[in-house]
């Protein structure tokens, strides 16, 4: 009689062992499941703040663009060169505060464009700032286009 | 004669282009919001030249001319930078009444999309003192209101 319970007992606990095997393995899929949505929803969000930013960046990049220019003499008649200035400032203050400021490429144009506008000597740097605008720009773009 | 009726055709195709395919795609196309409010509006793009060859070619077709733009932006410079609050009803009385109104808004406004004359106050000044259809000069471009 003992030997059918210690018989019984065991194959009870192998059945047990083999649905913690069964939950544990449950429990991987759930974790890879949900570490799915997580990433899936970093990089959507990655995107709308990329998708956010960009059209700012063009923006800033285009008025600036005006204090270039010299083709007629109302090229530059009501532009604050100090104000657009400030709008790049801002802007360049949204990029830090985003993940995206961890992007190793856009940080290194934020820093210079950061470095160049608050010189003494802006004015002289305008086109320099607009290049590196257009490869912060740029990168967006290749993030988005990868990251799909 | 002959000549005057194929720019005036010429220019009404370039409208038509210009307006319909921002009605389309619309940055995509390239062009600015201000160059086609311009375009739409009849105005001469006065801070578009040298952007576009074709701005001289049909100087004499825009209902706004350069000249009459070009006076209006310079006296508006030299409000701005002196920082005076001026009033739209002002600017009304200035350039003749309000039978000049719907210019005076279609040039401001142009002003406005090219990001000229920044500052709210400048444009709450305006708007402050003008009647209802200036209160629109400062709201976001749209191809369908705007042309």
């Amino acid at each position: 009689m003992e030997k059918h319970i210690s018989w019984i007992g065991g194959l009870a606990s192998i059945i047990g062992m083999l649905i913690t095997i069964w939950q544990v393995g449950k429990a991987f899929k759930a974790k890879k499941d949900v570490e799915i949505i997580r990433d899936s929803l970093e990089k959507k969000y990655l995107d709308y703040e990329l998708s956010h930013l960009r059209p700012k960046i063009s923006l800033v990049a285009n008025q600036l663009t005006k204090h270039t220019k010299s083709n007629s003499s109302f090229a530059q008649v009501g532009l604050s060169l100090t104000e657009d200035i400030q709008s790049l400032k801002e802007l360049l203050n949204e990029i830090r505060s985003n993940n995206l400021y961890s992007i190793k490429e856009v940080k290194e144009q934020v820093d210079k464009i950061t470095e160049l506008a608050n010189s003494n000597t802006v004015n002289f740097n305008l086109n320099e700032i607009i290049i590196s605008l257009t490869h912060t720009s740029r990168e967006f773009d290749k993030r988005i286009k990868t990251e799909k | 004669m002959e000549n005057n009726i194929i720019l005036k055709a010429l220019y009404e195709q370039r409208k038509l282009l210009i307006t319909q395919n921002y009605k389309m795609i619309g940055d995509k196309t390239g062009f600015s919001q201000s160059y086609v409010y311009s375009i739409a509006n009849d105005i001469f793009p006065i801070f578009h030249i040298g952007h576009y060859e074709d701005i001289e070619i049909y100087t004499n077709l825009y209902k706004i001319k350069e000249q009459q733009i070009q006076e209006f932006i310079k006296y508006i410079d030299e409000v701005w930078r002196k920082e005076d609050k001026i009033g739209f009803y002002d600017l009304e009385d200035k350039y003749g009444g309000r039978e000049h109104r719907s210019d005076l808004i279609r040039m401001l406004r142009y002003c406005y999309l090219d990001n000229r004359f920044s500052g709210e106050e400048f444009w709450n000044s305006l708007m402050a003192n003008g009647p209802m259809e200036s209160h629109s000069l400062t709201r976001e471009f749209d191809i369908l209101f705007d042309s």
